[in-house]
């Protein structure tokens, strides 16, 4: 019995290796890519996760009123009085542009610390405007301390 | 011709010198000009420069301490003052430009542009008017003035920063403690708190943009009474504030104990990622 020298396939096998190997090339190429995208979106939300936002109702409103009174007292009359007069007394010794520049920041002040006055009127819990009130109370006293300094 | 001119209107040039005990105190006060100040390794101050005409040089100077000064206070000079590192300085200005390294102390002027560097103890610089750089190594530093720029680098451990209307610019790192406040200002904060640092940033009315920097560890609180926030994370977005109006933002950054609080009124605020 004579046998065949060659035979062919029963089938051709090729396009099915040839379909698993480009399926592997692809994940090659795309393994990485959803890797990263993976790998970035666990950072993004590891690295900046959201927080409960404070609910400004939560800070006890006596701490609020606290923050309000302390500034108040740290204010008070006596320092816009004080820095008037120095002002006043310090006429003939400051240079005109060093008493404008002093009495612009001053109205600067002042007109912040009406606005936040009258809108912790309409929200008298609010710890940030409690604080914004506070440090501008603050920034009176440090011109005044600035004032001063330039005899 | 220049040459000159200068000649006219400048006295012979000066220069003291005197040793000092460690720590002694080194005051100054020049109205106008410029005085450049450099501290050494050396127990001596040595002052040399050159004084306006009609202007009068005054110099006292025992083992504790050197007074230098130049009247009236419309005076005007230009001096080089080299000074022990472990002296403190103090020194006073009009108009005069003040450059310093090495030198820890009290810097103020009315409108004088005031410029610190180097290594120091602490540090503490003023100007009404005049604009106030910092870049130095510290463990603490205050700096105020009204309409000044003020711009703060270097390595510092607390800070504290100032203005009523003159813009802030923070990129120090190492911040244990900040403090930075202005009515009108606008703040650019890039500073480092790391894992560990406590931030404050109060602004009335001007615009604050908040870089987050990539080794902070913590939580980042903003709130605008009345502004906007703009944040560059997408995954946190801002919300309207308990009273309808405003914004507030908080997020946790990375692992770690720190904290960044900003509030404005009506400035805007941005916040962005490295």
């Amino acid at each position: 019995m004579d046998l065949k020298r060659e035979i062919d396939p029963p089938y051709d096998l090729w396009p099915g290796i040839r379909g698993r190997i480009r399926a592997k090339r692809r994940w090659r190429v795309i393994g990485p890519i959803v890797g990263l995208a993976a790998a970035a979106a666990i950072v993004l939300i590891v690295v900046y996760r959201p927080r409960s936002v404070i609910d400004v109702t939560q800070v006890a409103p006596a701490t609020v009123r606290a923050i309000v009174d302390s500034a108040d007292a740290s204010n008070d009359a006596r320092v816009e009085r004080e820095l008037l007069d120095e002002l006043e007394l310090r006429r003939g010794e400051l240079r005109p542009e060093t008493e404008a520049s002093v009495r612009g920041s001053l109205r600067t002040i002042d007109s912040a610390i009406t606005e936040l006055r009258a809108e912790l009127a309409r929200r008298p819990n609010d710890p940030a405007l409690a604080q914004l009130l506070a440090e501008a109370y603050a920034h009176k006293v440090d011109l005044m301390k600035l004032l001063a300094n330039a005899s | 011709m220049i040459a000159l001119a200068l000649l006219l209107l400048l006295q012979p040039p000066i220069e003291r010198r005197q040793a000092l005990t460690p720590g002694a105190g080194v005051k100054i006060f020049v109205p106008a000009g410029r005085v450049h100040l450099v501290g050494w390794d050396k127990d001596t101050v040595v002052v040399r420069g050159t004084v306006a005409r009609g202007s009068t040089f005054y110099y006292g100077a025992l083992h504790g301490g050197v007074k230098v000064s130049v009247d009236p206070d419309s005076g005007s000079a230009t001096l080089d003052v080299y000074v022990p590192r472990s002296s403190l300085v103090s020194i006073k200005a009009v108009s005069a430009d003040i450059e310093a390294t090495d030198v820890s102390g009290w810097f103020y002027g009315v409108s004088s542009r005031i410029h610190l560097g180097g290594a120091v103890r602490d540090l503490e610089a003023e100007s009404i008017s005049g604009e106030v750089n910092i870049a130095v190594t510290a463990p603490w530093v205050r700096a105020r003035t009204g309409q000044g720029r003020l711009t703060l680098g270097g390595q510092v451990g607390d800070l504290t920063a100032s203005t009523v209307s003159g813009a802030i610019e923070v990129a120090s790192t190492g911040l244990e403690r900040a403090r930075v406040s202005t009515v009108n200002g606008d703040v650019r904060f890039a500073g480092d708190a790391g894992q560990q640092g406590l931030v404050d940033i109060d602004d009335y009315a001007g615009a604050v943009d908040l870089t987050l920097t990539p080794t902070l560890g913590g939580e980042c609180d903003v709130t605008t009474v009345l502004g906007t926030i703009v944040s560059d994370i997408p995954a946190v977005r801002p919300v309207v504030g308990a009273s309808g109006r405003g914004q507030q933002l908080s997020l946790v950054v990375g692992h770690g104990s720190a904290r960044i609080n900003v509030r404005t009124f009506k400035g805007n605020v941005r916040v962005r990622r490295p």
